[in-house]
Protein backbone atom coordinates (compact mmCIF):
# COMPACT_ATOMS: atom_id res chain seq x y z
CA UNK A 1 0.00 0.00 0.00
CA UNK A 2 1.44 3.24 -0.83
CA UNK A 3 2.76 5.86 1.85
CA UNK A 4 2.43 9.45 1.83
CA UNK A 5 5.47 11.22 1.92
CA UNK A 6 6.95 14.56 2.07
CA UNK A 7 9.73 16.77 1.74
CA UNK A 8 8.63 19.90 4.58
CA UNK A 9 11.90 19.12 5.97
CA UNK A 10 13.71 20.31 2.90
CA UNK A 11 11.62 23.19 1.95
CA UNK A 12 11.67 24.34 5.06
CA UNK A 13 15.24 24.39 5.39
CA UNK A 14 15.40 26.38 2.26
CA UNK A 15 13.65 28.66 3.55
CA UNK A 16 15.69 28.93 6.80
CA UNK A 17 12.58 28.40 9.14
CA UNK A 18 12.54 26.33 11.90
CA UNK A 19 9.52 23.99 12.95
CA UNK A 20 8.13 26.83 15.41
CA UNK A 21 8.19 29.27 12.88
CA UNK A 22 6.71 27.55 10.18
CA UNK A 23 4.47 26.32 12.65
CA UNK A 24 3.09 29.89 13.66
CA UNK A 25 2.47 30.38 9.73
CA UNK A 26 0.21 27.36 8.89
CA UNK A 27 -1.75 28.47 12.89
CA UNK A 28 -0.27 24.48 14.66
CA UNK A 29 1.77 23.89 17.24
CA UNK A 30 5.49 23.02 16.63
CA UNK A 31 4.96 19.05 17.27
CA UNK A 32 2.21 18.81 14.53
CA UNK A 33 4.81 20.04 11.84
CA UNK A 34 7.45 17.62 13.49
CA UNK A 35 4.85 14.64 13.31
CA UNK A 36 4.19 15.89 10.22
CA UNK A 37 8.19 16.01 8.80
CA UNK A 38 8.39 12.56 10.29
CA UNK A 39 5.51 10.79 8.66
CA UNK A 40 4.26 10.43 12.52
CA UNK A 41 0.80 12.41 11.30
CA UNK A 42 -1.05 12.40 8.08
CA UNK A 43 -2.19 16.35 7.85
CA UNK A 44 -5.81 17.09 6.73
CA UNK A 45 -6.23 18.51 3.42
CA UNK A 46 -6.99 22.13 4.56
CA UNK A 47 -3.46 21.80 6.58
CA UNK A 48 -1.57 20.30 3.81
CA UNK A 49 -2.51 23.50 1.52
CA UNK A 50 -1.63 25.64 4.72
CA UNK A 51 1.46 24.54 4.82
CA UNK A 52 2.20 24.42 0.87
CA UNK A 53 1.37 27.81 1.31
CA UNK A 54 3.64 28.81 3.81
CA UNK A 55 6.23 27.42 1.98
CA UNK A 56 5.59 29.09 -1.45
CA UNK A 57 5.45 25.38 -2.93
CA UNK A 58 2.68 23.60 -4.70
CA UNK A 59 1.45 20.69 -2.88
CA UNK A 60 2.29 17.61 -5.15
CA UNK A 61 5.96 19.04 -4.37
CA UNK A 62 5.56 18.93 -0.68
CA UNK A 63 3.58 15.60 -0.58
CA UNK A 64 3.54 12.76 -2.44
CA UNK A 65 2.65 8.53 -2.43
CA UNK A 66 5.63 6.31 -2.78
CA UNK B 1 -0.59 38.09 26.34
CA UNK B 2 -0.35 34.77 24.68
CA UNK B 3 0.27 35.85 20.81
CA UNK B 4 3.49 34.87 20.83
CA UNK B 5 4.04 31.33 19.14
CA UNK B 6 6.59 30.41 22.00
CA UNK B 7 4.01 31.06 24.42
CA UNK B 8 1.54 28.60 22.74
CA UNK B 9 4.64 26.15 22.79
CA UNK B 10 5.13 26.31 26.34
CA UNK B 11 1.79 25.56 27.29
CA UNK B 12 1.44 23.45 25.00
CA UNK B 13 4.56 21.66 26.35
CA UNK B 14 2.99 22.03 29.73
CA UNK B 15 -0.28 19.98 29.27
CA UNK B 16 1.50 17.06 28.57
CA UNK B 17 2.76 16.82 32.40
CA UNK B 18 -0.49 18.27 33.58
CA UNK B 19 -2.52 15.72 32.29
CA UNK B 20 -0.40 12.89 33.53
CA UNK B 21 -0.48 15.03 37.20
CA UNK B 22 -4.11 15.03 37.07
CA UNK B 23 -4.87 11.17 35.68
CA UNK B 24 -2.25 10.30 38.78
CA UNK B 25 -4.46 12.69 41.28
CA UNK B 26 -7.73 10.79 39.57
CA UNK B 27 -6.28 7.37 39.87
CA UNK B 28 -5.11 7.37 42.98
CA UNK B 29 -8.68 9.24 44.04
CA UNK B 30 -10.10 6.18 43.04
CA UNK B 31 -7.80 3.85 44.49
CA UNK B 32 -8.07 5.37 48.08
CA UNK B 33 -12.11 5.14 47.81
CA UNK B 34 -12.19 1.24 46.90
CA UNK B 35 -14.36 -0.53 49.67
CA UNK B 36 -15.23 2.68 51.63
CA UNK B 37 -18.67 4.44 52.37
CA UNK B 38 -18.23 8.15 50.30
CA UNK B 39 -19.19 10.74 52.13
CA UNK B 40 -20.52 14.18 50.28
CA UNK B 41 -17.26 16.13 49.84
CA UNK B 42 -15.17 13.25 48.32
CA UNK B 43 -18.59 12.45 46.15
CA UNK B 44 -18.44 16.43 45.08
CA UNK B 45 -14.53 16.32 44.53
CA UNK B 46 -14.70 13.59 42.29
CA UNK B 47 -17.38 14.75 40.53
CA UNK B 48 -15.87 17.96 39.63
CA UNK B 49 -12.91 16.15 38.74
CA UNK B 50 -14.41 14.13 36.45
CA UNK B 51 -16.59 16.74 34.60
CA UNK B 52 -13.15 18.76 34.34
CA UNK B 53 -11.75 15.77 32.14
CA UNK B 54 -14.72 14.85 30.67
CA UNK B 55 -14.41 18.74 29.39
CA UNK B 56 -11.08 18.36 28.85
CA UNK B 57 -11.37 15.03 26.84
CA UNK B 58 -14.37 17.34 24.40
CA UNK B 59 -12.99 20.45 24.30
CA UNK B 60 -9.09 20.44 25.03
CA UNK B 61 -10.15 22.83 28.24
CA UNK B 62 -7.94 26.03 28.35
CA UNK B 63 -11.04 27.48 28.75
CA UNK B 64 -9.60 31.10 29.77
CA UNK B 65 -7.64 31.67 27.21
CA UNK B 66 -8.59 33.61 24.78
CA UNK B 67 -10.00 31.86 21.17
CA UNK B 68 -7.40 31.92 18.98
CA UNK B 69 -4.96 30.44 21.34
CA UNK B 70 -7.22 27.70 22.21
CA UNK B 71 -7.33 27.37 18.07
CA UNK B 72 -3.92 27.00 17.91
CA UNK B 73 -3.33 24.28 20.90
CA UNK B 74 -6.57 22.68 19.95
CA UNK B 75 -4.84 22.02 16.36
CA UNK B 76 -5.04 18.68 14.37
CA UNK B 77 -2.69 16.46 15.67
CA UNK B 78 -4.31 17.34 19.37
CA UNK B 79 -8.03 17.10 17.94
CA UNK B 80 -6.65 13.24 16.73
CA UNK B 81 -5.16 12.99 20.38
CA UNK B 82 -8.34 13.20 21.82
CA UNK B 83 -10.67 11.73 19.47
CA UNK B 84 -8.68 8.54 20.18
CA UNK B 85 -8.64 8.92 23.65
CA UNK B 86 -12.51 9.57 23.39
CA UNK B 87 -12.76 5.80 21.59
CA UNK B 88 -10.58 4.56 24.29
CA UNK B 89 -12.32 6.31 26.89
CA UNK B 90 -16.24 4.90 25.47
CA UNK B 91 -15.11 1.07 25.00
CA UNK B 92 -13.68 0.98 28.79
CA UNK B 93 -16.61 2.41 29.88
CA UNK B 94 -18.48 0.16 27.80
CA UNK B 95 -16.35 -2.94 28.20
CA UNK B 96 -16.64 -2.18 32.50
CA UNK B 97 -20.66 -2.08 31.73
CA UNK B 98 -20.77 -5.51 30.52
CA UNK B 99 -18.71 -6.92 32.97
CA UNK B 100 -20.45 -5.70 35.91
CA UNK B 101 -23.42 -6.82 34.56
CA UNK B 102 -21.99 -9.85 34.25
CA UNK B 103 -20.52 -9.99 37.51
CA UNK B 104 -23.32 -8.55 39.44
CA UNK B 105 -24.83 -11.31 41.28
CA UNK B 106 -21.75 -11.85 43.25
CA UNK B 107 -20.73 -8.00 43.92
CA UNK B 108 -22.32 -6.23 46.97
CA UNK B 109 -22.66 -3.14 44.75
CA UNK B 110 -25.34 -0.64 44.47
CA UNK B 111 -26.22 0.76 41.58
CA UNK B 112 -24.33 4.38 42.44
CA UNK B 113 -20.99 2.56 43.17
CA UNK B 114 -21.56 0.68 39.78
CA UNK B 115 -21.92 3.93 38.35
CA UNK B 116 -19.12 5.85 39.88
CA UNK B 117 -16.40 2.96 38.91
CA UNK B 118 -18.04 2.58 35.66
CA UNK B 119 -17.54 6.71 35.22
CA UNK B 120 -14.33 6.87 36.42
CA UNK B 121 -12.63 3.80 34.42
CA UNK B 122 -13.55 5.07 31.01
CA UNK B 123 -12.43 8.77 32.26
CA UNK B 124 -9.42 7.86 33.76
CA UNK B 125 -8.91 5.25 30.44
CA UNK B 126 -8.62 8.36 28.18
CA UNK B 127 -7.24 10.82 30.51
CA UNK B 128 -4.35 8.32 30.73
CA UNK B 129 -4.59 7.62 26.82
CA UNK B 130 -4.16 11.78 25.89
CA UNK B 131 -1.60 12.26 28.56
CA UNK B 132 0.72 9.53 27.00
CA UNK B 133 -0.11 10.44 22.94
CA UNK B 134 0.68 14.23 24.41
CA UNK B 135 3.70 13.30 26.23
CA UNK B 136 4.87 11.16 23.09
CA UNK B 137 4.12 14.06 20.62
CA UNK B 138 6.18 16.76 23.02
CA UNK B 139 8.92 14.30 23.17
CA UNK B 140 9.39 14.11 19.77
CA UNK B 141 8.43 16.82 18.82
Amino acid sequence: MAELRNSLKEKRLQLGLTQAELAERCGVTRKTVNTVENGVFVPSTVLSLRMAAALGVRLEELFWLE
Amino acid sequence: MFRGGASVETLSARKAGMLGVVAIIYITQQIGNVGRELDTPRLIGWAVLSVLILGVLLTNGYWLMPKAVRNVLDDELTQSHRARSIRIALTVAMLSGFAFYATAPGLDWGIREAVHALVSLGLGAGLISLAVQEWRSTRNG
